[in-house]
C-alpha cells in the first residue's frame, strides 16, 4: 500500500518536473523566430515578374551549377536589406543568388538596386506574397538554400554577413556536398 | 475650449476614415461564408506579430494571409483545408489552437494529482490529530489542585 502511494507520488512529481523543465525550455525559444516549416518541401510554382525586364520568371527559371543556390527576400523599405546587400554584393561572386522583391514599390526596389548594385542573378516581384507565403516568409530579410533541384533546406531570417554564412549555411552545404 | 471642440470634430472625421477601411471582404450577402472569414481569421495567428490574429493586424503580410483566405473561401475551400495549408507553411505558430490533446491534458493531469496528494495528506494529518487528552490534565485543573493543596 506504502508502496503503491509513494509510486503515485513519483508519478505526479516526475510529470510537475517534466512541466516545469518544458516550460524552462520554451523560455530560451526566442518568440520573433518562426520554424522553417517548409523544410524538405519544393519551392512552390509560381510565376512572377521580373523587376527590370517585366518578363514572367517562373520556379523553373532558377537554376544553378551548384548543387544548390539561395532565395534572398528583400525590400527597399527594410532597414536590415541596406545592411546586408554590402554583403551580398561580395558572396554572388561565388554563389548563385535570386532576389525575392517582397511587397515593394517598384521605382524604390530600382533605386536600391542601382544604388547598391546587383547581387541577384533574377529579381522576381512578389508584391502579393505568393512566393513569400508559399515558402513561409514572415520578414525581412530572409535568405534560403534550396537544393538544385528545388527543395528547401534551410532559412535565417536577419541580415546576411560572413558569421552568418559560415555558422548557417556553409556546414549545410557541406553535407550536401558530401551527400 | 472651442479650439478643442474643433479638434474633436476633426479627430471624428478622420476616424470616419480609418472606419472605412473595414468590410472591403464582400461576400454578396453569403452569409455563411462572410461567417466562415470572421471566425478563421480570429482564429488565425498573423506570423509577424506576437499575439495579434489575423483579423486584429496591419501588418501588409497579414492582409496577404488574409487576401488568400477570402480567395480560399470565395472558391469553396474548407476550414480544415485553409488551415492545413497555411500550417504547411508556418506551423503550428499560426493557429490559436493548437490541436495538440496532451498539451492540455498533461497540466490537468498534474493539477488534478496535485489535489488527490494533499487530499490524502490532509486525510493522514486528521488522523494523526485525533484528541488524545483523556489522560493529560489541563493547567487549569493542575492550578485548581495546588491551591487545594496550599489551603489544606
Amino acid at each position: 500500500m506504502i508502496k503503491k502511494r509513494y509510486l503515485l507520488g513519483l508519478f505526479f512529481a516526475a510529470l510537475f518536473c517534466s512541466l516545469i523543465g518544458l516550460f524552462a525550455l520554451g523560455l530560451n525559444n526566442d518568440p520573433n523566430k518562426l520554424r522553417l516549416a517548409t523544410k524538405g518541401n519544393k519551392i512552390p510554382e509560381f510565376s512572377l515578374p521580373s523587376l527590370f525586364s517585366g518578363e514572367l520568371i517562373t520556379n523553373k527559371d532558377l537554376v544553378s551549377t551548384k548543387p544548390y543556390y539561395l532565395i534572398n527576400f528583400w525590400g527597399s523599405w527594410c532597414p536590415s536589406c541596406y545592411e546586408e546587400h554590402p554583403y551580398l554584393m561580395n558572396l554572388q561572386r561565388s554563389e548563385t543568388i535570386y532576389g525575392v522583391n517582397w511587397k515593394d514599390e517598384t521605382p524604390a526596389a530600382k533605386s536600391f538596386i542601382k544604388r547598391g548594385g546587383n547581387p541577384f542573378s533574377k529579381i522576381i516581384i512578389d508584391n502579393d506574397s505568393t512566393l513569400a507565403i508559399g515558402m513561409g516568409v514572415y520578414g525581412a530579410p530572409e535568405t534560403f538554400l534550396i537544393t538544385s533541384d528545388g527543395i528547401i533546406l534551410h532559412r535565417y531570417a536577419g541580415a546576411m554577413n560572413s558569421t552568418v554564412w559560415q555558422k548557417e549555411f556553409l556546414p549545410k552545404i557541406k553535407q550536401l556536398r558530401e551527400k | 475650449m472651442h479650439f478643442y471642440r474643433y479638434i474633436t470634430i476633426i479627430l471624428m472625421i478622420f476616424s470616419f476614415n480609418a472606419f472605412a477601411t473595414f468590410n472591403v471582404y464582400e461576400f454578396n450577402n453569403d452569409t455563411i461564408k462572410e461567417e466562415q472569414f470572421r471566425s478563421l481569421i480570429a482564429d488565425l495567428r498573423c506570423p509577424k506579430c506576437q499575439n495579434n490574429n489575423l483579423a486584429d493586424s496591419n501588418a501588409p503580410l497579414a492582409t496577404d494571409i488574409k487576401n488568400y483566405v477570402y480567395k480560399s473561401i470565395k472558391s469553396g475551400k474548407t476550414d480544415e483545408e485553409i488551415t492545413d495549408f497555411l500550417i504547411s507553411r508556418y506551423g503550428l505558430f499560426i493557429i490559436y489552437d493548437p490541436k495538440i490533446v496532451w498539451l492540455w491534458l498533461v497540466p490537468l493531469l498534474a493539477a488534478l494529482g496535485g489535489l488527490f496528494v494533499i487530499k490524502k495528506h490532509m486525510k493522514k494529518e486528521k488522523k494523526n490529530n485525533q484528541p488524545v487528552m483523556e489522560d493529560t490534565v489541563t493547567m487549569e485543573t493542575l492550578i485548581a489542585e495546588y491551591e487545594k493543596s496550599k489551603e489544606e
